[in-house]
């Protein structure tokens, strides 16, 4: 192993490893339940990953190319005994290995840093081996293995650590704002594909959302290694040329800095004109559908997506539990759609399925909406929050005609002075608290916000109700609130005697 | 800055004496072909290294040792010399033998598989000289080899280095002037850019005072050829 190493130093190598793996391990505890009890849930969905595999790297491109330089100043500086740039010798081989070496290594820290998020998503969701995007993720911290690497070598010094931090961190940052998604006009793909730049930039365009089915684009990930080779390349040339030049002359600083950088600028440009796109969106499908008990509500997801399928259902059975059976006999339902994978390529076309698909989905009937799709069209950009899923529910299910002037001037209330007023109250946190008793069934869930303004004893009493307190009041009293014949004492006698 | 200074070198051990700032490492970093002076030539083994090709060609038969210098303290001796071998050119099979020898010559053999940062500061400077000489170069450089080393190991350096001179060309940039006088065939004084002495060790001696009867005659000569110039060497630079 150690010679394998040769000349990057193995204590090192294993600081610099572990390092580099610390980041996407950390990513993949935090947003993929790795090690948690109930994982399975909590688990992204396959495209999630794909997507993430594309970035995970960011904080491993600095720790790279800091690895590079510090490689090279204690192998190939003028002080170095090993490989200096005074020896004869093959300067290309003498340069090529430890470069190709150092690079293989960063490529595999990102790999043993993702693998927790691999196994954890592969189990839960039967996915496939998201290798396409993976190998677009390993590229990036090799190319800044190189970089480093020719920084310390032309630097000749630990000083090149400084713009071995520098240098990938702008570049992260820079290819970070330059893809900072903007929601696209219109109902249809292809949505806006960041920057042409994106697919030579370290982060890729993440704007396009997890989108189930969706897949990296075989070429761009072939073109990404190939601009990898051309890193390499430049970053072996810019080293020899530095041996190769005499020291404190102008050209041995400005000749491989010429060479490191303009060498992949130029190929990266050339890449970027010919506007490749980087992932490939998913072709119509059948989806998946699964219908809550006793009430009309239905969740469809695309056959990949079945991680966020099973977390939707536990949402949903959650949501419909508020509402008693018979207070939702006879209505049309709503049918959730899941994920970007559901929108359509051409206009007019109203969802991306087969044809077996849209007959399924019309049988269903009912109002269809669809959800879970980050920031993809203005028709579904709305309703990318759980919030307003409920909301729109809320809307399906409760129909509070005799309450809706009054949920107009919910926040100018200031106190609660008859049942349209209640009604308004209740109704108006009432999505709020779905969400919240839904994300707490998976272990999640935060303050609740959209209080009205009213204030009082029957006011306070709800909203200082538990979720529990709430959701059991709002279930026996449901049909009294969509007819406004809840009166604030009613309120008081029906919620204080909890308090 | 180095001025008017013209110099052929045979095989021997040709010993570079001088103050700091007088030009040493100037001359150094000029013979291992790292500075480009500012006029005249420099041939090293018959390449003429101002040319590309000819640069190329002097860098294969030279071996050089810095003043201080960094090694894979990890990895163990044998595998230092080896990789240094290997990246001057030697097959990686070749550079096997290649380092048996140069830890042979430095006395090194029995330490081979000890890892570089357990070693003495004395016998991490072995390391580095085995690393000059595994490739076998015509022209050694070396800038103060014996730094840090014990008598004996002193004796054993200046003795490899008398014998590798026989064939070779040895160049000892020190301030240990008794190193010079056990193996040097010629001793070079600079201060100031300039060349102040180009003869033999006895020479040097040959300038001793004879009220400096603390040093040895070729410390003095030394100290008597400085005070000519008005700079007599510090303590610090350590003249034994």
């Amino acid at each position: 192993m150690v010679r394998l190493l040769n000349p990057l130093s193995p204590i090192s190598s294993l600081v610099f490893f572990l390092s580099m793996m610390a980041y996407p391990a950390a990513l993949s505890v935090r947003n993929y339940g790795v090690g948690r009890p109930d994982a399975s849930l909590r688990v992204l969905p396959n495209a999630a990953l794909q997507l993430d595999l594309t970035w995970m790297h960011l904080v491993t491109d600095v720790i790279a190319c800091m690895f590079g330089a510090w490689s090279a100043w204690k192998a190939c500086s003028p002080r170095s005994m090993i490989a200096p740039p005074w020896i004869g010798g093959s300067a290309v081989r003498r340069y090529s290995a430890p470069v190709l070496k150092g690079a293989a290594l960063c490529s595999l820290a990102y790999v043993a840093g993702c693998l927790p998020a691999i196994v954890q998503t592969l189990q839960s969701t039967g996915g496939s081996v998201p290798l396409g995007a993976l190998l677009m993720g390993m590229a990036v911290p090799a190319a800044m293995f190189a970089l480093g690497y020719a920084l310390g070598a032309i630097m000749g010094s630990r000083w090149s650590m400084v713009p071995a931090t520098l240098l990938p961190a702008i570049l992260c940052w820079g290819s970070v704002v330059l893809l900072i998604p903007r929601v696209p006009k219109g109902d249809v793909f292809p949505r806006m594909w960041g920057s042409a730049l994106s697919v030579v930039m370290p982060v890729m365009d993440t704007g396009i959302g997890a989108e189930p089915g969706l897949r990296i684009n075989p070429s761009a990930v072939a073109v990404r290694w190939i601009l990898v080779a051309v890193v390499l390349a430049a970053s072996t040339g810019a080293c020899i040329l530095t041996a190769h030049r005499w020291r404190r002359s102008l050209s041995w600083i400005v000749a491989p800095l010429v060479v490191l950088l303009l060498v992949p600028t130029a190929a990266g440009g050339l890449v970027a004109m010919s506007s490749l796109a980087e992932w490939r969106r998913s072709v119509p499908f059948t989806p998946v559908c699964k219908s809550i008990d006793g009430v009309p509500l239905s969740v469809c997801a695309h056959p990949d997506d079945d991680a966020q399928l099973r977390r939707y259902m536990r949402y949903m059975q959650s949501v419909a539990s508020w509402f008693p059976k018979d207070s939702v006999e006879g209505r049309s339902g709503l049918v959730l759609l899941l994920g970007n994978a559901f929108t359509p390529t051409t206009h007019g076309q109203a969802w991306n399925l087969t044809g077996q698909g849209l007959a399924e989905l019309r049988q269903l009937g009912g109002k269809k909406i669809q959800v879970m799709t980050d920031t993809v069209t203005e028709r579904t950009g709305r309703y990318s929050d759980l919030a307003d899923v409920t909301e729109a529910i809320v809307e399906e299910f409760i129909h509070a005609d005799c309450a809706a002037t009054a949920l107009k001037n919910v926040y100018k209330q200031r106190t609660l002075d008859g049942g349209a007023s209640v009604s308004a109250f209740v109704l108006e946190q009432l999505p709020q608290r779905m969400r919240e008793t839904a994300y707490q069934s998976l272990g999640g869930g935060s303050a609740i916000s959209g209080l009205g303004s009213a204030r009082g004893p029957a006011a306070d009493l709800l909203n200082d109700a538990t979720n529990e307190e709430f959701h059991a009041y709002v279930r026996r009293n449901l049909s009294d609130i969509e007819r406004c014949t809840v009166t604030p004492s009613d309120v008081i006698n029906g919620l204080g005697k909890n308090h | 800055m180095l001025s008017d200074v013209s110099l052929s070198f045979g095989n021997g051990v040709y010993g570079l004496l001088g103050p700091n700032g007088a030009g040493k490492t100037t001359l150094l970093n000029i013979v291992t072909t790292l500075s480009r002076p500012s006029s005249g030539d420099v041939k090293i083994a018959g390449a003429h290294v101002l040319t590309s090709s000819g640069r190329r060609r002097a860098r294969s038969r030279i071996g050089y040792l810095p003043q201080s210098f960094e090694l894979m303290d990890a990895s163990s001796l044998m595998r230092n010399v080896r990789y240094a071998a290997w990246a001057r050119g030697l097959s990686w099979s070749a550079s096997c033998d290649a380092a048996v020898w140069a830890m042979e010559q430095v006395g090194l053999s029995g330490e081979s598989h000890r890892p570089v940062r357990s070693l003495s500061g004395g016998m991490r400077q072995r390391v580095g000289i085995a690393c000059a000489i595994v490739a076998r170069p015509d022209v050694l450089v070396l800038d103060e080899p014996t730094v840090g080393l014990d008598p004996v190991q002193r004796i054993e350096v200046r003795r490899f280095l008398d014998a590798y001179a026989d064939s070779h060309t040895v160049l000892v940039s020190t301030h240990l002037v008794e190193d010079l006088a056990a193996i040097a065939d010629r001793v070079l004084v600079l201060n100031h850019g300039h060349l102040l002495l180009d003869g033999h060790m006895d020479d040097l001696a040959a300038l001793a005072s004879p009220e400096d009867s603390m040093a040895s005659p070729w410390e003095s000569g030394y100290r008597q050829l400085l005070k000519g110039t008005g700079h007599l060497p510090s303590d610090q630079e350590g003249v034994s």
